[in-house]
């Protein structure tokens, strides 16, 4: 069964990253703002490479006959 | 066992958050700082004037007078700049104001621009008449206003940014590390 913690996490982190995004932006960052952006899909990628990692295994032990 | 850790985990993150928030309030509060000390300085800048034109006390006291007359880390500035014109320490009043800015750097939070200002009037305190010292008053109190206007504005646009941000980077890293 998925934890769906990690997915409540994911969602957090998003609400986050858009409410830095807002306000960088209305202060006038709008470079900052776009650096932010980037490093939150970063931590999002850190997290969920695992499960990405056992996706691609068990794909590939589908295919080994 | 279970319910312990994640009191500890609670807390942590309770801590994290108020200790970033906290950062994010500390740094704002820089900026309010800086225009008050720029407002400090424009007033002590007058009363130089006023020493000069119409008391027309020696450089050393009128430095000490205006001191005597601003508050914390402004007057500390001006003590200081009239100590070494009193000692003779320096060959003009340029050198030894530069000095007595770096003595006191660290209390000031005026940036390296608003620092020039008060720099450039120091360059031709007591080397003109009073006349000429009159037109370089004027011109380093327009300065002084304008770099006034900019911090405030800089001020408006930024002391709720820092502090959202504060809270928010707190929040993002107590949610990576639950």
């Amino acid at each position: 069964m998925l934890d769906v913690s990690l997915l409540f996490k994911i969602g957090a982190t998003g609400i986050l990253i858009i409410i830095i995004d807002k306000v960088l932006k209305s202060g006038g960052k709008d470079d900052i703002a776009v650096v932010a952006n980037l490093a939150g899909v970063i931590l999002l990628l850190i997290m969920v490479i695992n499960l990405v990692n056992k996706l691609f295994t068990s794909v590939k032990t589908l295919f080994q006959f | 066992m279970c319910g312990g850790q994640t009191m500890i985990k609670i807390i942590g993150c309770i801590v994290i958050i108020v200790a970033s928030t906290m950062a994010g309030f500390i740094y704002s509060e820089r900026l309010k700082y800086r225009v008050f000390q720029l407002n400090e300085i424009e007033r002590a800048v007058y009363q130089l004037q006023n020493e000069i034109t119409y008391v027309h006390a020696l450089l050393p006291d009128a430095f000490k007078s205006i001191a005597d007359k601003s508050k914390e880390p402004i007057n500390e500035l001006f003590n200081k700049t009239s100590e070494l014109l009193f000692d003779n320490e320096y060959e003009n009043v340029y050198e030894a104001m530069k000095s007595a800015v770096n003595t006191v750097k660290s209390k000031l939070y005026i940036n390296a621009d608003d620092i020039n200002v008060i720099l450039d009037l120091s360059k031709t305190l007591g080397e003109s008449d009073i006349q000429g010292q009159n037109n370089m008053f004027i011109l380093t109190i327009s300065n002084l206003k304008k770099q006034i206007e900019i911090s405030e504005v800089y001020m408006n646009k930024n002391i709720k940014m820092y502090r959202y941000l504060g809270f928010s980077f707190g929040a993002m890293l107590a949610i990576a590390l639950i």
